[in-house]
């Protein structure tokens, strides 16, 4: 393994090893394993639906850059 | 980094005939962030699902919200700090106020939206928003 140094806040120190100590490896084992974690983390799962609303504007501007009129205009919590 | 989405975003996302639709698709595509919003901005997001889309739109928003493909935070302090932040900027109006606490809980300045409002709030950290897809 490559020794790599670093500076920590005390508070955060303490944290550390505390969470170590409960999970009974060494605080260097617990900054690996979360480390590791961090950098392994799932992917963003997909956005699905893109263009699934596919009828024409029901108004002559772009909802999108115009929400608040869209949502004032649709009695957005009137309902 | 993390990027707060607004509700246009995910209008022009599922709104094919949304003049903004290609630009925000093709941004989407090659983002590699997470992505993050607020009850508040979600809200708006059923309200035109409901009342713009179909049913396979309303479905849509709820599949990408159980997925996590976009999260919804909320947390302790966030009324006291949206509502601060509505009072410093009468015109962002509480849903955008809702954006900006969070952009500072999440500690970033990159927001999806076409909302140019946000061009004159000052996020919690750094000097200006990053209004993506525009910015980017």
């Amino acid at each position: 393994m490559k020794k790599t140094s670093l500076y920590l806040d005390p508070d955060l120190d303490a944290l550390l090893a505390r969470r170590a100590d409960e999970e009974g490896i060494s605080k260097a084992e617990f900054i690996r394993r979360t480390l590791q974690a961090a950098m392994t983390r799932p992917t963003r799962p997909k956005f699905v639906g893109i263009g699934v609303i596919g009828t024409p504007s029901p108004v002559d501007y772009a909802i999108s850059e115009n929400v608040d009129r869209y949502l004032t205009e649709t009695g957005f919590g009137e309902e | 980094m993390t990027v707060v989405l607004d509700t246009g975003v995910v209008v022009a996302l599922l709104s094919s005939a949304d003049p903004r639709h290609t630009q925000a698709s093709a941004w989407l595509a090659g983002l590699d962030e997470d992505l993050v919003t607020s009850p508040l901005a979600l809200a708006e997001m059923d309200h035109f699902a409901a009342k713009r889309g179909s049913a396979e739109g309303a479905e849509a928003l709820l599949a990408n919200i159980e997925s996590g493909a976009f999260g919804v935070r909320w947390w302790a302090d966030a009324l006291r700090e949206t509502i601060d932040i509505a009072r410093r900027h009468p015109f962002a109006g509480l849903a955008d106020a809702s954006l900006v606490a969070l952009a500072g809980i999440v500690r970033t300045n990159r927001i999806a939206t076409f909302d140019q409002h946000f061009r004159s709030i000052a996020p919690v950290r750094g000097a200006h928003f990053v209004l993506l897809p525009d910015d980017a």
